[in-house]
């Protein structure tokens, strides 16, 4: 078996010494909407800031020592209404619903 | 008509049609685009990361506990294990990542993995007392050190 040295030695951290991190984050759509799951290891649900000013999606969150932020730019075919935002283990779920107008119709089709 | 799009380089060229079809509408684009890959200091995982060693764990001597931390965003209490001896100290861990059903992926930077690291202990530790707890995506660590290795406080006397 091998070992490794640990990567980093930690010493107390201190405000001056907060690093910038751009979250890891994965989009996804489906047919009613979209879905965005970010990696904010550490974050609490204070620590969390998710602001949403069409067409800009901001998701700022603190942690010691960190700080993550991201920005996506959204069309007018999401809902400002229908956010909402989840976080469990230290994955932000986002989920954005589409607006009517560009959400596909199903339309019935019967025998006459 | 819903379009599918597989990649952004199909959405930047229906982002430049002048017709837009009503589902363009949806361009969830990111400033940086370009930086597909970071390296961990931003916060991504590259394949490099994954050779470097995954996830980056880090260690902190407290005198007479030692606390090691690890990023380990996704997993829960039943998703890691670890093993200790008096000076070796194992975590292992998986995370499965997949496109969650019926939608389809724009973008995926999260990932999979699955990850087993062993670390040298500076000190040995009293095994009985190791407390780990897993709290929004960090586990933290608890090693108290073995008496022998505890700090000693020297009394300096006047002569």
């Amino acid at each position: 078996m091998t070992t490794n040295r640990f990567d980093t030695n930690q010493a107390e951290p201190t405000r001056a010494e907060t690093r910038r991190v751009t979250p890891a984050v994965d989009i996804y759509e489906n047919q009613a909407g979209f879905l965005i799951l970010a990696d904010l290891p550490g974050v609490e649900p204070s620590g969390l800031n998710v602001e949403f000013n069409p067409p800009e999606l901001r998701v700022r969150a603190q942690s010691t020592g960190l700080s993550y932020e991201r920005r996506f730019e959204l069309g007018s075919g999401v809902d400002p209404t229908t956010t909402s935002a989840e976080l469990k283990n230290g994955v932000l779920r986002i989920e954005l619903k589409k607006s009517e107008a560009v959400r596909p119709r199903r339309i019935e089709v019967r025998a006459s | 008509m819903l379009t599918r799009w597989n990649d952004f380089g199909r959405l930047g060229r229906l982002m430049n049609r002048e017709q837009p079809e009503p589902v363009e509408a949806f361009d969830l684009l990111r400033r940086e685009m370009n930086r597909l890959f970071f390296d961990f200091e931003n916060g991504g995982i590259s394949e490099e990361d994954f050779e470097r060693g995954f996830p980056r764990v880090g260690l902190e001597d407290k005198g007479s506990t030692l606390v090691v931390r690890a990023d380990v965003p996704g997993l829960g209490e039943k998703d890691v294990e670890l093993t200790l001896d008096s000076s070796t100290l194992t975590i292992k861990g998986q995370r499965s990542d997949e496109t969650p059903e019926g939608y389809s992926a724009h973008r995926k930077e999260r990932r999979a993995y699955r990850f087993s690291r062993s670390f040298q202990l500076p000190t040995k530790v009293d095994t009985e007392k190791t407390e780990a707890v897993i709290k929004n995506g960090v586990l933290t660590v608890t090693l108290h050190k073995a008496q022998e290795a505890q700090p000693r406080q020297v009394t300096v006397r006047a002569s």
